[in-house]
This record gives C-alpha cells, structure tokens and sequence, in this order.
C-alpha cells in the first residue's frame, strides 16, 4: 500500500470514529468499492467534462440541502432529479464516472461538517455514488433510439429510479444491522413510498437532462426557484402543524388542571388510538386526525364544574345532566374545526357505542372508544383504583361486538402485546398523591358500568 | 376525495378524450397540443396558491406563459377562452366573485401576457437566442403581475402582493419560464413538446400542494384555537360571543397602531384565549369562590406560557391582567397588553353591562385618568376602530 493510500485510509477511519468498529468497516468497505467503481469509469471514458460536472455538482449539494422530513419520518429530497439529470447529460461520454461524482457529491450537506457527522458525508456519498452509478448502468444499457424517442423514451426513467430506491434502502438497512440496530422492516417497507416519491422527481431530471444537452446549463438553474420555495413551505407547513399539535396541549393541560386524576390521559387515549389506526392500516392522513380526535375526545369537559368532575360520590340525577352535556359542547367544539367535521358527531357520546344503531360506523371513533375505555380501566380514577392490564383487556374483549368494535379490541391487544408494554395496576406512570384514597373497584367508565365482577373473572 | 379533486378529475379527462379526438382528426395540426394545454390552463385554475386575503393566484398563470411564446395569439386567445369559459363556472364558488369577473380578471392577464411576449419578441428583432427568450419571457411575467394588480385594484380586491403573494409569483414566473422554454426550445433545439410543459409543471405542483398544506395547517390551528375559546362561553362563565368580539376589536386596535403581522397575530390569540383558565377554576355556581379577573388571567397565561408557540401570547394576557403594573415590560407587549385590556373592558361594558358605546368610551378614558402617550394611543385606537366599524378578524 502506497503512502498515500495509508493518509488516505487514515484520514477515513479518522472521520469515523464516532462509528461503531462493524458500521466504520462497512463504512470504509462502501467508499473502497465507490471509489473503485468511478475509478474503472472515468479509466473507461474518453474524458469528464468540467462544466456539467461542477454545475450539476454544485446543484445536486444545494438540492440535498432543500430536503425535509416528513411527519411519517421519511425524507423528501429533490437529490435524485439532478442525478438523472446527470445520467442524461453524461450518457455518451462519461456515462459511469459522471453521474457517481455527482451524486458523491450529494453526500456532502454541510449540516454533517460537525466533529460527529465526518463520517456520514463518507457513508452518504459512498451510499448515493453507488445508487445513482447502478441507475446510471441500466440507462445505459438502454437503446439511445428508445430514449431520445417521446414520450416512450420516460419510461426509461422508471427502473432507474427503482435501482436509486433499492439501493439507498439496502445499504442504508445494512448500516442498521452493522450498528446493531434492526429498522430492516422499516426500511424495506419504505421502498414503496420512496419509489412514488423518487419518480416524479426522475422524470422531471430525464427533461431537464435533454434541456441541458440542447441550451445550456444555465436552464437548469431555473428550476431552483420553485424547488426552494417548496422546501420552505413545507417547512412552515411542518411548523405550522407542530404549532396545532401545541395548541391541542393546551387542552390537555386544562382538563389536567380541572381533574388531577386524568392526567396524562388524552395523551394515552391518543397513543392507544394511534397503535390501533397503525395496526388496522389507516393512512396517514387519516392517522393525524385519528390522533388529533383522540387529544380533544374529551374537550366538552371543560365546561364541567370541577366539583362535579371530582366528586367521589354518586351524581344526582341533575348533576349527571350537567356531566353528561359535555358530549354535545364535544361535538360543537370539534365540528368547528374543518378536519374533524366529518367524525366529530361519532367520537362523542352512543355514537362510539358498536351496538348502536344510530352508529355511523366512523372506525375512527370506534378506535377512540376503545382506547378511551382501556385507559380508564388502566389509570387510577377518583371512584376507583387502576385494574390490572389483564382485567381491562378481558373487559374488552368481553364486550367486542357488541359495545366495542372487535377489530379495535384485537388490534389494540396486538399492537400492545407486540410493543411488550404493561399497563394498569403497578405499571401507573402518574400515580401521584391521591386527594382521596379511591376504591379498589368500581364504575369503569366510559359507559362500562361496574367493573367488581371483572377483578373475580380474570 | 374532494370536491375540487373531483373537478380535476373531471377536467382532466376530458382534456385527455379532446386531445386525442383532435390528434385522430387533425394529426399534422397543433390542435391536440392546445387541447392539452387548454385542459392544463382549466386544470390550474382549480389549483390556486391562497394569499392572505384567501384570494391567491391560479396556477394557470404559468400555462399563459406557456401560451404567449408558443403558439399563433389567434389560435392561444382561442383555447384560454375557451378554457376560462368551462372553468369559470366551477370556479365561481371557491372564489366567492361572479363568473364575468373572474373571466374578464384572467382573461386579461392572458391577453397581457400574449401581447407583451409578441411585442417585446418584435421590439428585439425576433432573435432566437436562450437569452433573448427567457428576457422576454421575463418581461411578459413582468406584465401579467402588473395586469393581475390593476386588475384587482379595479374590482376592489386587496392586491395579495404580501411575502406569501410575492412567493407564489416567483414559482409560477420561475416554472412558467421553464415550461415556455421547455416546450418551444430556443431557434428549434430543445423543443420538448407538451411534455416539457407537463413534466416542468410538477416542481409547481409541489410547491401548491406545500402552500395548500400550508393554509391548511394554519386554518385548523385558528379553527383550534377558537373551539378552545369557546370553553368559558359553553361553561356560562362569559356572555357568547365576548372571545370572538374581543378578538375582532383586539387585531382592528392592532392594525390601527400598526402593529407588525405576527404581533396582530399573538394579539388575536390572546384575546381569544384569555378567559380559558377560568374553567379550570372551580365554578362559583357550585359553591366556587368567586375569582377575579387578574387570577383568570395568571391561570390562562400559566397555561399559555407552557407551550412554546403560545407563550408570547400568553404573556400578553398576562400583562393584560396586571392592571398596568408592568413598568418592567418591553413597550410592544405592553401596548398589545393594554389593547386587550380595553377591548375586554370595553365588551364587557357594552354586551354585559348595556352601556352605550359612547359612555363606555367615555367611561374608560375616565377610569384611565392621567395615563401615559402609550395608554392614550390605545383608547384613541378603540374609540376609532369602534366608531368607525373597524373590526374585522382574520379568519375566514
């Protein structure tokens, strides 16, 4: 090995030493392979022009920096449209050696210039080198007459896009499993939705690419203008959603403050109510108003007298009138807001009940119950003490199909079991001083009567 | 899906059904082409990027740019009339304006930015050159943004030139210029068709749908934020209404003091939230001590304060609470402050106590006595904005 080669190999290890030993070797084995890869195709082409190469590099660093995440944690990033670009562009000269460096040159977010990232800008470029050089491949094995044909010659763009997805996702899965961590699941279940992303994207490089070759690479920079004002309107849109999520917490810490007792509670609803949308496959958009229902279930209580909601004792019949309104200011409160409308008559009140003919069959509302009913019987309340996570699941499973959706009660138990959490009695993360120490048994809410006799069935 | 979804839909297939029928008759002519263009201008005046004052600009902006470079005037003027002309009955309730005037408004801007692209091509000798065509193409975006303004200053509409105006602007210039080069090409190179006009449209695409996601998102946080108003109102502990009014007069003071956008927003939040923490309070008519107003205020604003977003609001309403003994505050807050404190004081006159107006304005300068400049400009503010009929909110 040269002396060179040492410094240089040094130099990569030293980047890396925040990584484990197995995830630094891989590492290193990636960017060996990268290199050699670009190497034996700038040896194979008759020469890299300088101009498209520092353009589209430039771009391909400026776009990975437009990237965000989205709230289901993947990233959106414009990256794979100058990649293609660079396919189209270098096709008949450097056709493997182009298109690597530019996308190497994606790995390069300065973001990642801390003493702890150096070694992601070695993995990230090794990483989109090798995908954007395998997409680059199967172009190039392509028939020019079926690509410079349109519009047959954009469908060219979909395998090469599928080679992107599948090896961004294999090598980044790999990294887990060198870390020892195992999303294995979670990133080859992003193919899919990575792919659908990656595509429109492509095509619109595959364009571009045929702009560049005929006008120029000044063309090219036209298209930042909208790229950047769409990552930073979805950036404020991400804000902006964070901000309503923080808004529904003033909610919750209204009911906190009115009735100690349940606290935490439409925290826990919404948590339980998200295993069960996850579990039952809802989409996502369906899951964030799932999960923002769930938060607000219970915001008609706010126009309960804290007497009345503490009270130990047995309601009178007035007074249960009193309670039992906050289900109309529910539905009045949450058909105010537009994203809620169409399920805010059936989260509140015998809407949720599966037994009731004026059901609407929202599943949303159905999973909220279902949720609700089994943090009420997990979670200390003034009239009773927690009941163990056994009690509360037979509970439900008890009344499946009839006052429960059985589907909600399945996944829910599935998505906890598989989760390996416990709940209930001896697992309370909020037991806090008790005013008045409640009984051991008693009503369990939401609707399920008399829990004494669950205790001696389970 | 949605109703303006399923107006795409629609509109969608029947420019793809038109097109093809067109390229089955008249294969050597361009009538195929302007069919597809013509359902994409009908396309994108369904999509439109909302400004502020809800109305925004329709993407089918940047197909006009598409227009006026590519095709004969007669032939283009034909097919934008003819999409306006299907589009803008489907249009008219999203707009809120009458059919004419939505077709006159954007039928103008097309017309605009046809002439000007031909007269500007003429003015430089029709020269074929990348330069040459993305200046004029330039120029004509020029044009159609000073029509658009005339335009909406002749109907009375508020011009939409703010930050999130000028931003929608820049990506239907940028994509429009795109689009135009990509599917007439420069002196015959680079000429991509219709599809470079469809698949340069998608960066634009994606940047509506972040300004439709946008608008969204901060539509449900107002929507939020006034059903947890309407708690104290729901619970008996203010008269109905009182948030929503004391909202409306709180931004008419703001704006009148000429308060930045973001300081009228934390005003509106505040004066719509800043009764909440008296449910959490235990209700006189259930053996409650009764609580007063500064305690309510200290509970909302504790509770406000907590959550990052709301803080600022929150330290409004506890200002607002102090009875002016908040010497030790910045200026601004304390102007917001005092802006909330006499709208509240002046609702609760009127609606609660039925004080005229007059009296109560006269009633309040009163009990302000030798107040600073500041205080002043705040009762000035709510004599104007309430003798004038200034109070307007911001929602929808």
């Amino acid at each position: 090995m040269s002396v060179a080669s040492e410094r240089l190999l040094w130099l990569m290890l030293s980047m890396m030493d925040s990584f484990p030993p197995r995830l630094r070797s891989f590492t290193v084995a990636l960017v060996l392979g990268g290199s050699a890869v670009s190497l034996v195709g700038l040896m194979r082409s008759p020469g890299v022009a300088a101009t498209p190469l520092i353009v589209l590099g430039a771009l391909a660093i400026a776009s990975e920096h437009q990237r965000v995440r989205l709230p289901n944690g993947m990233l959106l990033s414009p990256g794979f449209m100058v990649g293609m670009t660079a396919i189209v562009v270098f096709r008949d000269t450097a056709w493997l050696a182009g298109p690597m460096i530019v996308g190497a040159s994606m790995g390069v977010p300065t973001r990642h210039f801390g003493p702890h990232g150096r070694g992601w800008i070695a993995f990230n470029a090794a990483n989109f080198a090798l995908a954007t050089g395998s997409a680059a491949a199967l172009y190039h094995l392509i028939p020019v007459h079926f690509v410079d044909s349109l519009p047959l010659g954009i469908l060219a763009v979909i395998p090469c896009a599928l080679a992107v997805v599948a090896v961004e996702s294999v090598v980044v899965a790999a990294s887990y499993w060198f870390e020892d961590r195992s999303p294995l699941r979670e990133c080859l279940g992003s193919l899919v939705p990575a792919l659908v992303q990656a595509i429109p994207f492509a095509f619109v490089g595959f364009f571009l690419g045929h702009l560049y070759l005929d006008l120029g690479w000044p063309i090219v920079m036209l298209l930042l203008v909208p790229i950047i004002l769409m990552r930073g309107v979805f950036t404020s849109y991400l804000e902006m959603r964070a901000t309503n999520e923080a808004t529904m917490q003033v909610l919750v810490r209204a009911l906190e403050l009115k009735d100690s007792y349940t606290a935490g509670h439409a925290e826990r609803v919404a948590t339980y109510a998200r295993y069960i949308g996850e579990e039952l496959g809802l989409p996502s958009w369906r899951l964030d108003r799932l999960r923002s229902a769930a938060l607000m279930h219970d915001i008609g209580k706010l126009v309960v007298p804290n007497q009345l909601l503490n009270k130990p004792g047995k309601l009178s019949a007035e007074e249960f009138a009193v309670v039992r309104r906050h289900e109309q200011v529910t539905v009045e409160m949450l058909e105010h807001i537009d994203f809620l409308r169409p399920i805010a008559v059936s989260v509140s009140g015998d809407h949720s009940h599966f037994g009731n003919a004026s059901s609407d069959g929202s599943i949303e509302a159905f999973a909220i119950a279902v949720a609700d009913a089994y943090d009420a019987m997990t979670s200390t309340r003034s009239y009773r003490r927690a009941l163990s996570q056994e009690v509360a699941m037979a509970e439900l499973l008890d009344k499946a199909g009839t006052q429960f959706h059985p589907e909600c009660v399945t996944a829910l138990r599935d998505a906890i079991a598989r989760r390996g959490e416990r709940h209930g009695a001896g697992y309370e993360a909020s037991a806090e001083a008790w005013q008045v120490t409640p009984p051991a048994a008693g009503l369990g809410s939401a609707g399920l009567g008399d829990l004494s006799d669950g205790l001696e069935r389970v | 899906m949605t109703f303006v979804w399923r107006r795409c839909v629609a509109v969608a297939m029947i420019g793809v059904v038109t097109a093809m029928t067109a390229w089955l008759l008249f294969p050597s002519s361009s009538a195929a082409t302007l069919c597809v263009l013509s359902a994409g201008v009908a396309l994108g005046e369904l999509l439109v990027i909302r400004s502020d004052d809800r109305l925004g600009l329709p993407l089918s902006y940047a197909l006009f740019v598409v227009l006026a470079s590519s095709f004969d005037w007669r032939a283009s003027t034909g097919a934008i009339i003819v999409a306006l002309v299907v589009v803008a009955p489907l249009q008219v309730d999203i707009e809120h304006r009458s059919r004419a005037q939505l077709a006159v408004h954007h039928g103008l801007v097309a017309t605009g930015a046809l002439l000007t692209f031909r007269g500007v091509f003429a003015l430089v000798g029709g020269h074929e050159r990348l330069g040459v065509v993305v200046a004029a193409l330039l120029v004509t975006v020029a044009a159609m943004i000073g029509v658009d303004q005339l335009v909406r200053v002749a109907f009375g509409y508020r011009t939409g030139f703010d930050d999130r105006g000028q931003r929608s602007w820049a990506a239907i210039a940028s994509s429009g210029v795109l689009m135009a080069v990509g599917e007439r090409g420069v002196d015959g190179i680079g000429h991509l068709g219709v599809w470079g006009a469809m698949l340069f449209s998608i960066p634009l695409i994606a940047a509506w749908f972040s300004f439709d996601r946008l608008d969204t998102a901060a539509i449900a946080h107002r929507q939020t934020i006034e059903a947890l108003a309407m708690a104290p109102e729901h619970a008996g502990l203010v008269n109905p209404g009182h948030s929503d009014r004391v909202a409306r007069l709180s931004v008419a003071m703001g704006r009148h003091l000429g308060f930045e956008r973001a300081d009228v927003d934390r005003l509106e939040t505040a004066a719509r939230l800043h009764h909440l923490g008296a449910v959490t309070l235990d209700d006189p008519g259930y053996g409650g001590a009764p609580m007063p107003a500064a305690t309510i205020a200290h509970v909302t604003a504790d509770m406000m304060r907590g959550i990052e977003s709301l803080a600022a609001a929150g330290d409004i309403v506890a200002r607002a609470g102090s009875q002016r003994s908040f010497t030790f505050l910045d200026a601004r807050g304390n102007t917001a402050a005092l802006a909330l404190q006499y709208a509240n004081a002046y609702d609760e006159a009127v609606c609660e106590q039925s004080v005229a107006p007059g009296v109560a304005l006269q009633l309040l300068r009163q009990s302000a006595g030798e107040c600073d400049e500041r205080e002043s400009l705040v009762i000035d503010a709510l004599e104007f904005v309430t003798l004038s009929g200034m109070t307007v909110v911001q929602s929808r």
